[in-house]
């Protein structure tokens, strides 16, 4: 495929190689790889292999600074990145994760546990949920973010749609309750954030979770 | 002692090791307990030292051979790096000359890869992996970024300097860029990276969940799951983001989409009825098709070989396996242990993720021999590889 532009080398290597005068002490033929002791002999019809070849440096770029946590880095043509179109949040309150602040603990007795390898919210989990509806109709101006978890018995991309499935249960459960959608944001964090490191029912029962987040706009 | 030591390091498989195995473990070195070695072509390897002859005996290992003695090989390689590497290929019955060649430039590292696939080209008549890279998620403290490095492990490079969670990387077929998800806007988006340029940008980022993106075999378009429908759910868009489709729209989770080298079918992991399977649809949109992996369960992180005919994926029966399955569905096969796997461009080899207590590490699967040999270098705790192709 990509080593079409190699392969003509090698051929022409092995013909010559094998036809007649192959037994000679020194090869004849010679291939040369492009790279740091010879930077001038690496053309692009040297170029072998699939794509970066080993020899091309590898520009990781600064990230960070051309997208620096404000997020007004280079969006896909045809939307902007104005802040206004960009509601991250999903609240249509148009609030940008980093004008909030987070408040962890309030809610942090009231995460909501699962069954493996499910997102539905046990009937036992439901109080819980129950008082962080309470909470939100005290609290007008505060957000909710539900972070989704699950345990390391899952390979990891499944693990991250099914953390994000529980959250969005968890919501689905609050939005019954009467919680106005744009009020409530998810966030699945898979297995990358176990509550509990340990590898066992023990630890995994804990890790399996919805943990509930307040946002409040800074001041 | 080889023998102890191969019952050691595979005691939980041991019921599966034959008596053939047992008795001709002398020869085999550290190939795994499951192996069929009657798969591995038998090579000599003679002359090279240090970096060098380390490069090529691995390189040759994971591309389906067996190292042996030069009376027993059926290719005698033999050479010499006292500076440039040199080879001589020979067909040990036959005598029959079938490669004579010098390398110059590069590192011996890079000599010795070059030489092995010239080895593949002339042995399998396949072109050899030995010059591709990898992208994988590597852990990074209490964070994990994204890196790229050879195919074997060696020059691993950062590309993510985020400081959360990176993670899913993917390669755009025949360019070098990489897609993956990172959290650094505190939720998980998907971003698409230039190697050469070091440019990022940003392709999905909607409320909730986008991650688990897949480039179509053409480079134009991205599979992925997003739950901005209130569900994670399989979308199609353009490589830039543009043209959102929604393939799938269902309750259930969906996850790890691939694409069949035509670009005409997406592979990704769906739930009914409670139960995950692998699913096909349209990549221009239509009805979801169960894909059967009989003889497995919990299939998922499916991936489709280059040339069409097979389907790696992961099976959760107790720990997780590799698995393969013809790419129309039927009766899956179990390889060996480990998840998440990724073809090679050779539709041969597998790179996948091995997990142990408290670490995981990249691993390489010959998939006819299911031959494994671990990446030599130590990166750290990593997973989620994916194979430039």
């Amino acid at each position: 495929m990509k080593l079409s532009n190699f392969l003509p080398v090698i051929l022409v290597a092995v013909a010559v190689a094998t036809s007649g005068m192959g037994c000679k002490k020194t090869p004849k033929n010679v291939t040369n790889i492009p790279g740091s002791s010879s930077p001038t002999s690496g053309g692009p019809n040297n170029m072998s292999g699939p794509l970066p070849g080993s020899t091309r440096p590898i520009n990781p770029g600064n990230p960070a600074a051309n997208d620096s946590g404000t997020r007004t880095s280079a969006l896909p043509p045809g939307s902007q990145d104005s802040g206004n179109n960009l509601d991250k949040l999903g609240t249509g309150l148009n609030a940008r994760p980093e004008d909030m602040n987070e408040d962890r603990l309030t809610l942090s007795s009231q995460s909501v546990y699962f069954d493996y390898d499910k997102s539905t919210v046990r009937s036992s989990e439901h109080a819980k949920v129950e008082s962080v509806a309470a909470f939100l109709k005290n609290q007008p101006k505060a957000i909710l973010r539900i972070e989704g978890s699950c345990d390391e018995r899952g390979t990891e991309e499944y693990n991250r749609a099914l953390g994000e499935r529980r959250a969005l249960a968890v919501r689905e459960y609050l939005l019954t309750l009467g919680v106005t959608a744009d009020r409530v944001t998810t966030l699945s964090f898979g297995e990358d954030k176990p509550a509990n490191p340990g590898h066992d029912e023990a630890a995994w029962s804990q890790n399996r979770r919805g943990e509930f987040v307040v946002l409040r706009a800074k001041q | 002692m080889k023998t102890r030591r191969t019952w050691l390091k595979w005691g939980m498989l041991g019921m599966l090791i034959t008596a053939t195995s047992l008795t001709r473990a002398e020869d085999l070195g550290d190939i795994n307990a499951t192996a069929d070695p009657s798969r591995l072509v038998p090579i000599s390897v003679a002359g090279y030292t240090g970096e060098v002859d380390k490069t090529l005996r691995f390189d040759l290992e994971v591309a389906g051979f067996r190292l042996v003695s030069a009376e027993t090989a059926q290719y005698n390689l033999n050479g010499k790096n006292n500076s440039d590497v040199e080879a001589r290929l020979t067909d040990r019955i036959s005598k029959a000359s079938l490669l004579g060649k010098q390398y110059s430039g590069g590192s011996p590292r890079t000599q010795a890869h070059a030489l092995a696939d010239d080895v593949v080209m002339a042995i399998h008549k396949t072109p050899g992996i030995a010059r591709t890279k990898i992208a994988y998620k590597g852990e990074s403290g209490a964070h994990s970024e994204i890196f790229v490095a050879d195919y074997d492990g060696f020059n691993p490079v950062a590309l993510t300097k985020d400081n959360t969670i990176c993670a899913a990387p993917t390669w755009v077929p025949g360019r070098r860029m990489v897609l993956y998800t990172s959290y650094r806007s505190g939720y998980p988006d998907i971003y698409s990276h230039d190697l050469s340029s070091g440019e990022r940008r940003a392709v999905a980022r909607y409320p909730g969940l986008n991650s688990s993106a897949s480039v179509s075999p053409d480079g134009r378009r991205v599979a992925m799951i997003l739950s901005k429908g209130g569900s994670p759910d399989l979308y199609v868009s353009d490589i830039d983001g543009s043209n959102l489709l929604q393939l799938t729209k269902t309750r259930e989770d969906e996850s790890s989409p691939c694409w069949s080298p035509d670009g005409s079918t997406i592979c990704f992991v769906g739930r009914v009825n409670e139960r995950r399977a692998l699913y096909t649809v349209p990549s221009g949109g239509g009805t979801m098709t169960r894909l059967r992996t009989d003889g497995t369960l919990n299939p998922t992180e499916p991936d489709w070989s280059p040339d069409g005919k097979t389907i790696v994926f992961t099976s959760q029966m107790g720990g997780f396996s590799i698995c393969t399955v013809p790419s129309k569905g039927g009766t899956a096969e179990v390889l060996v242990a480990g998840e998440d796997p990724s073809w090679a461009p050779n539709s041969r080899t597998v790179i996948f993720t091995k997990r142990a207590r408290n670490k995981r590490i990249l691993s390489l699967l010959d998939v006819p021999s299911k031959r494994v040999k671990d990446i030599a270098i130590n990166l750290g705790n990593c997973s989620q590889p994916s194979w430039a192709k």
